[in-house]
């Protein structure tokens, strides 16, 4: 009885070792956040609505026209980084020889995503503008831009 | 590293909580022995009558004492430090009321995001004494228990940078704000009595998060005395050095 006993603690212990080894184990989040300020644009053709490409595309932000966002590309879908310094953000969107230029007006909340991996920003947009050399409108599908997910955020009709 | 480090300290605090459940084995087996020797002829009358079933009380009272575990994690982890004080009373043979209180300061710094916490905890709850010795009458416990726990704290992030490639990063900060939180322990582990009154033990506890109240900026990274907010079920666990001040002792009885 009194083997019973000890074997009893000491079993007891082992597996309390065992448990303990097991949650120094967990493994840490160093998941780094980036780009969940991003607008999903699609790019359609004004007459027939269905998705469409151009090529040549240069694309830059007023205020960094040293920096290419994208540079002579063909595209489909646009990403394009909203300022969180500011609540506005414009855009040159250059195809070939022509020229046209976008504007977003948005809400910022800062948005925490979890103990460990910090805090994003969930943005809203409250209206995109545009000149009209080849856009011909801009609808917007979804104005809440959020951590985490991959959603077309507005559609870009093109003449 | 972390792990074999902490393998290390939980064998070292294993070992003596052994030692004591050994030491007071083999006592416990002398004064067996010492007491039937001489009283042989009254042990041959006493065999033809039927053995009574023994039941033993251990030693019941107030122990007061501290919990270690906050010092492990701390030597583990260095962003977390605390201190944990505990309670137990004996109410009954084999149920204790227990308290614990005690306050834990917590840094986290990551390459984007720094958080800062300060906070206190208290739980209270009850243990149940499993372990029956009647072999060998020692104070030992094997118990399982449930704790509720009230943890409340200020915290904030000094910093945090949202990478931004084309715009350049984006940093912020958030100021100091309250979290309540309430949770429920399941445990189960032994006590040992090292010395006389001087207890060891430890315990290893199921942690359940209920809920947690904060402001909508700013998620808790660890809850004062549960650990990682992103766990809704955490595993924990405690090593306790109590001395049980001998008032209300009813003694051992066969």
């Amino acid at each position: 009885m009194k083997t019973r006993s000890k074997n009893i603690l000491a079993t007891l212990s082992a597996a309390f070792a065992a448990a303990m080894a097991l949650a120094a184990c967990n493994a840490e989040d160093d998941m780094q956040l980036s780009y969940q300020h991003t607008v999903q644009a699609g790019l359609y053709s004004m007459h027939t609505h269905n998705d469409t490409t151009l090529t040549k595309v240069q694309i830059f932000g007023i205020g960094r026209e040293d920096s290419l966002l994208y540079d002579e590309e063909s595209i489909g879908k646009l990403f394009l980084n909203l300022n969180l310094s500011r609540c506005t953000t414009e855009y040159v969107f250059c195809t070939q020889t022509l020229q046209d230029d976008l504007f977003f007006t948005y809400q910022k909340q800062k948005e925490p995503v979890s103990g460990s991996s910090g805090i994003a920003m969930e943005l809203t947009l409250d209206s995109v503008g545009h000149t009209t050399t080849f856009i011909d409108s801009i609808a917007v599908v979804e104005s809440k831009i959020r951590y985490n997910e991959s959603l077309e955020n507005i559609k870009i009709f093109i003449y | 590293m972390r792990t074999s480090k902490f393998l290390f300290i939980s064998l070292i605090l294993i070992a003596l909580s052994l030692f004591g459940e050994v030491k007071a084995q083999q006592d416990a087996t002398t004064a067996s022995t010492t007491s039937s020797s001489g009283t042989t002829a009254q042990g041959e009358e006493r065999e033809a009558k039927k053995e009574p079933k023994i039941v033993v009380v251990k030693d019941q009272g107030l122990a007061l004492g501290i919990d270690l575990s906050p010092f492990i994690i701390r030597a583990v982890k260095d962003e977390r430090t605390g201190f944990c004080v505990v309670g137990r009373y004996g109410v009954r043979n084999r149920w204790f009321a227990a308290a614990e209180v005690g306050f834990e300061h917590i840094k986290y710094a990551k390459k984007n995001y720094d958080y800062k916490s300060n906070g206190s905890y208290v739980r209270i709850g009850m243990d149940y004494d499993i372990f029956n010795s009647e072999d060998a009458p020692t104070n030992d416990n094997v118990f399982v228990g449930l704790r509720y726990a009230y943890a409340w704290q200020q915290h904030e992030s000094g910093k945090f940078t949202i990478v931004d490639d084309y715009w350049g990063d984006y940093e912020g900060s958030v100021g100091k704000t309250s979290v309540n939180s309430h949770s429920v322990d399941l445990l189960g582990g032994i006590r040992c009595e090292m010395l006389r009154n001087l207890y060891m033990g430890w315990t290893f506890r199921c942690r359940f998060l209920l809920a947690s109240k904060h402001s909508d900026d700013l998620k808790p990274y660890a809850i004062a005395g549960y650990g990682n907010y992103d766990n809704k079920v955490a595993i924990g666990f405690s090593y306790t050095i109590e001395y049980q001040i001998p008032f209300n002792k009813l003694g051992k009885k066969k």
